[in-house]
Formats: C-alpha cells, structure tokens, sequence
C-alpha cells in the first residue's frame, strides 16, 4: 500500500458516515445503502480521487453515478416514463390515505417513491446540508435546476406524508 | 395533490427553508405567509420532513459498519516483529517506485520517509548519475531518524549476513566503518521478492539511534551468499562517494565488528 492509498483511506474513514447517510437516503434503506457504500468505498480506493477534487464532493459523485449505473441495470428500478410516473401519481392518492405521517418505515417508502433525480438533490440538500452550488457541481446540473427538482421533490414527500 | 388555490409556490417555499431567497425575498414571503396559513403549514410540513429524513438516514449511517468495508479500510498491518514491518512497508513502496516516473521518485522517497520513518536524501534510478554536489550539513538536516526495526537490524547484525524475511526479502549490511566526526556508520541494501533492484543505505549511530544519512536504488538484488559487498559500480556512486569522502580508517570488519555489536556500539 503506498502513501497515497494511506491517506485516501484516512480520507474514505473520516468521511464513512456521510457516505453511508447518503448512500441510504439514495436506495432509500440502510441495507441497500450499505452495500452502495460498499461499492463507493471499492471504485475510491481503485479509481482515487483528482488531485484538485474536494474529497466530500467527489466521493458523492462517484457514489451517486455507482447508483445510476445499479439502478439502469436494475429493470425493474429504471427511472419511469411520463405515462409511467401518471399512472404511478394517480395510485399515489389510494396510499396517501394510509399513510398519515412519516413515521420512519413510511420515510423508506416515501424515498423510495420519488423520483431518481429528485431524490439525489434531496439526499444532497436536505440530508447532507450541502449548498445549491454544491449540488448542483455534484450533480453537474445548473443551480435552476436543483432548487427546482428540490421543490418537487419536497412537494411529493408532501402529497406523501 | 396541489392545491389549486396555492398562492405561494412550493419553489418558493423550498428555497425559502434552504434559506436561498434574496433577503427581499425572504421578507417579502414571510408577510405573504402571514396571510396565508395553509402555505405556512406546507412549510412546516416541509420542514419536519427535512427533520425527519436527516434523522432517520443518519441513524441509519451510525449502525455498525460492516466487515466488508472496514476490511477494505484498514490501514496498513501493525508491525508483528520490528523487522518484519519495515521490510512489508518496504516492499510495496519499492514496488510503487519502480512503476513511478523518474521525476516523481523523489516524492516517493518522501513519502517513504514519512511512512516507513527511513530517512531519504536522494533517490535515483538505476544507471542515473548524481553530479551534484552534496554537503554533510544538508544531510543530516533532511533527516529523520530510522524506525525501531531499522535500529535493531543495524545493531545486530553482522556485516555478510542475509536477513531473509518471509522468503521475499532479503537485506544484509555490507560494511561498517567510523565516521570522521566519531559515529559509527554502516551500508546495507534490502531487495524485494524477485526486484532485480534493491537499494542501499548509510545509517549512523547517533545516541542509541540509527541514523539514515543517505538512500539510493542500486543494480542487483540481494543475493543469497553473504559475501562482502562494496558499495561499487555505477549506480551506487553516491554511497561510495560518501564513504571516499567520510570515512576515518579502515573498514571494520570481523572481531572488531563482533565487538562493537557485543558492547552495543560503545567504544572499546
């Protein structure tokens, strides 16, 4: 192991408990999170991180395109088509009735129902307390583009709750 | 669903929790909320559930990490015996050189300094010539001194005789001589696995310490025999250099050697 490999893993160590925060909030459970993580940790120590990245924003990065890649290999789990997603929000309103509060199975389930694009930019700002300009550099998406998918986001976890 | 009558968007509301809205912005929705109890509870509920995802996934990120990433984690194996850590650490990082650019080398050497604790002065690759001219004070001064395994191999061991670690590396001490300013000092080189390079090495004794004073990558592993080795050739023309221009007297060899390992180092 050499000197850069060391403290990259010092780096991985000190920031594991956000990554893991993260990876969660993206597959929507601790499990699945877990193993995202994994595979974040994984590409990290193989592919290292530029010399001029921030460590945080980059490990998000990469943890955030492992997941697109999982997920576009998962069929069932592919990002839904606009008639998809309709039928989808119409169904929505049968499960709004049970579901009064977000107690914590329901957060899950909620995360697990918005949308792949909304879901990272509330993982990003409301869970990891990152910025806009921060998101959107993670993301690599304008700033319009983030508060705009961010108040999506919030609004379905509103019709959710 | 929306409420068709929302007179606050919820674009609005959400940059206004993540406190993005220019400050007359920001007064601006807070006097319409005032009039509108239904936005000002769509940001409430806003709000909890920002509250509620942060808890509930940052509980989720302080269960027990699993094996499978703190194996991935760990750092470098802790040292079992002195001369074994020095000599895995070695390994790896000799590997790494060989593969790095010859500029880059000498950051390898700092980092090897930093990790392993042996002091580098200069690093060169196989067949490079050093032209510079290089002052006793600037050497001391760039080094640090060795690590516990390194001392206990230089007290130790005579001059001739391979250590062998693990089947994979080898290192033997080539000769001990007396500095010109009184400290004893000695050569050794270490070679790794199938490596047809190894490097070389000068360490004094300062107190109870080794010292490394000068490193250099040479030509040619350690071989099995334990046959007197001068630091010679080409590619070692520093460590000759140094010895040519700071050596007092002859090489120490033999039963004087045997007794300075016996008395640790004293003078007679």
């Amino acid at each position: 192991m050499n000197l850069a490999e060391e403290s990259l893993k010092r780096a991985i160590s000190e920031h594991l408990e956000p990554l893991r925060r993260f990876s969660a909030a993206l597959t929507g459970n601790p499990a699945d999170g877990d193993d995202l993580a994994q595979g974040t940790v994984e590409r990290l120590l193989e592919k290292g991180v530029p010399r001029d990245a921030t460590f945080a924003a980059w490990m998000y990065r990469v943890c955030r395109n492992l997941w697109i890649d999982q997920v576009r290999k998962n069929a069932r789990m592919t990002t839904p088509g606009q008639d998809d997603l309709e039928r989808r929000m119409d169904n929505l309103d049968g499960e709004r009735a049970v579901m009064t509060m977000m107690r914590m199975g329901e957060i899950e389930t909620a995360m697990q129902k918005l949308e792949l694009d909304q879901r990272e930019v509330l993982a990003l700002v409301a869970i990891e307390e990152c910025s806009y300009r921060e998101a959107a550099e993670i993301l690599e998406i304008p700033i319009g583009t983030v508060m705009s998918r961010l108040a999506r986001a919030r609004k379905r976890l509103l019709e959710l709750s | 669903m929306t409420d068709s009558n929302q007179t606050i968007s919820d674009d609005r509301l959400s940059a206004y929790l993540d406190g993005m809205l220019e400050e007359t912005d920001a007064r601006a929705l807070e006097a319409e909320l005032e009039k509108d109890p239904a936005a000002g509870r769509r940001l409430a509920e806003m709000a909890r559930n920002d509250r509620a995802l942060r808890q509930h996934f940052q509980a989720a990120a302080r269960r027990p990490v699993p094996d499978g990433i703190s194996a991935m984690l760990e750092p470098a194996a802790e040292p079992r015996s002195g001369a074994r850590s020095w000599f895995s650490g070695l390994a790896e990082r000799l590997t790494s050189w060989s593969a790095m650019p010859a500029p880059l080398q000498a950051v390898g050497a700092v980092a090897v300094l930093a990790v392993v604790g042996i002091g580098v002065l200069a690093m060169l690759g196989p067949g490079t010539g050093f032209n510079g001219s290089v002052g006793e004070a600037a050497l001391v001064r760039a080094l640090p001194s060795t690590n516990p395994g390194v001392s206990r191999f230089l007290d130790a061991q005579p001059s001739g005789e391979v250590q062998s670690l693990d089947g994979s590396a080898r290192a033997v001490v080539d000769m001990s001589f007396e500095h010109a300013d009184g400290r004893y000092c000695r050569q050794y080189r270490v070679s790794i696995g199938d490596t047809a390079s190894s490097f070389a090495a000068i360490a004094c004794r300062s107190g109870s310490d080794w010292q490394e004073v000068l490193m250099q990558r040479v030509d040619g592993a350690v071989g099995e025999s334990g046959m007197f080795h001068a630091a010679s050739g080409q590619a070692s023309s520093l460590l000759d250099g140094y010895i040519l221009d700071n050596a007092d007297g002859d090489i120490i060899v033999g039963e004087s050697e045997a007794g300075l390992i016996e008395r640790n180092w004293s003078r007679p």
